[in-house]
């Protein structure tokens, strides 16, 4: 009896010290949660997420156009205002805007809404990166050039992503117009696979 | 049973399957509690998919994905140091009872979704490791639950900083025939 007594004891004391030093960890820490905020304010999906690579070939964006839409995602654009984009879109978009101007089109901005690890390794040229988790890092500088665009499109890595969704609904609290917006729900995954241009560097 | 008893007393007092036990777990979990540490949004959205924390409570969510990695790698460092073992032990052992059902069940959800074998489907479970086969994780935590145990339940203290006279009551040499022996 003494000695699970004193077991219990030990795992008490090694969980409260380990809770301890995670709180003053996280606080201290530059990239700490932020233990107050909702990181996600929206309703979840009402599927599961769908699987990765083996479980689902198709996800991940051997066609993303084709692929079902999560009813999760569906909903909260449609409350929102915001309208899905599909590859096709973006690409014509895209293209346009190369050609006309030789570069990007500043009235079109894409927003990444994936982490700066990601970005650094690749993204679509001229987007700004907007980390839904780490918004104090880059809200300034993207609503300054967010605020000139005629139209935003975000993305994040693919259809099981809801970050792209996130951002959206950020920019809208931030004050952005939801008809300015628009989710490109293929995202990164999809656009590489359709062998799109892509940019390296860091935000 | 006592000759049984009496056999297990005598290979837990080598000191030997605790040593193993506490560096297969320990070195584990420190490795898969400091990836976590190291990325907490990711484990953040992944303790998110399992759906089991109340969505109604955001903080206590964030709190959990805070705060369990740094369990983890706390309880596997006390494991290969050999601090407040049997405390470790349990909640390695706890940990992976409440995780592995966790794991199946979400590895059921994509099974059922997919056209792929049971053992073909693979996810990122949150568990530190990245995009795992389902098969191989839960052999994996079977394996880890059975060396959790032994560390929980073993009497012996060899090799352990907490190097101290065995415990008498449960374990292993809880048999009246195998008295506890100073290490």
């Amino acid at each position: 009896m003494k000695t699970v007594r004193q077991t219990l004891l030990e795992g008490a004391a090694l969980v409260l010290i380990a809770c301890a030093i995670s709180l003053g960890a996280n606080s201290v820490r530059q990239r700490g949660l932020d233990l107050g905020r909702d990181y996600f304010k929206a309703p979840p999906p009402t599927e599961p997420l769908l699987p990765l690579e083996a479980s689902s070939p198709g996800s991940g964006g051997n066609d993303p156009d084709e692929a079902p839409p999560a009813e999760g995602h569906e909903n909260r654009l449609v409350n929102c205002g915001m309208v899905e984009l599909t590859l096709e879109q973006v690409r014509a978009c895209f293209r346009n805007c190369d050609q006309a101007s030789g570069a990007s089109d500043p009235r079109i901005l894409f927003v990444d809404a994936r982490n700066d690890e990601c970005f650094t390794e690749g993204h679509i040229p001229g987007a700004v990166l907007l980390d839904h988790y780490y918004m104090d890092e880059y809200i300034a500088d993207v609503l300054a050039t967010v605020e000139c665009a005629e139209q935003i499109v975000v993305y994040c890595n693919g259809i099981e992503c809801e970050d792209g969704a996130l951002v959206c609904l950020d920019l809208i609290d931030e004050g952005i117009a939801a008809d300015k917006l628009f989710l490109f729900k293929g995202g990164w995954e999809a656009w590489v696979q359709a062998g799109l241009p892509c940019e390296q560097g860091e935000p | 049973m006592t000759a049984r008893a009496g056999m297990l007393s005598q290979v837990d007092q080598t000191g030997i399957p605790l040593l193993v036990a506490r560096l297969a777990v320990g070195g584990l979990f420190i490795w898969m509690g400091v990836a976590k540490i190291a990325d907490p949004v990711t484990f953040l959205k992944l303790m998110r998919q399992y759906q089991v924390l109340p969505t109604s409570m955001p903080y206590f969510l964030n709190f959990v994905a805070v705060a369990v990695p740094w369990i983890e790698a706390l309880c596997g460092v006390a494991l290969v140091l050999g601090l407040a073992v049997r405390g470790a032990g349990l909640i390695a052992t706890g940990m992976l009872v409440v995780f592995t059902p966790m794991i199946l069940l979400r590895g059921l959800e994509l099974y059922h979704q997919g056209g792929v074998s049971f053992c073909g489907v693979n996810f990122d479970c949150g568990c530190g490791a990245g995009v795992i086969f389902l098969c191989h994780k839960l052999v994996e935590n079977v394996v880890l639950f059975l060396l959790a145990l032994v560390a929980a339940l073993s009497r012996s203290r060899r090799f352990c900083l907490e190097n101290r006279r065995p415990r008498t009551g449960t374990g292993f040499a809880a048999s009246p025939e195998n008295p506890p022996v100073a290490d």
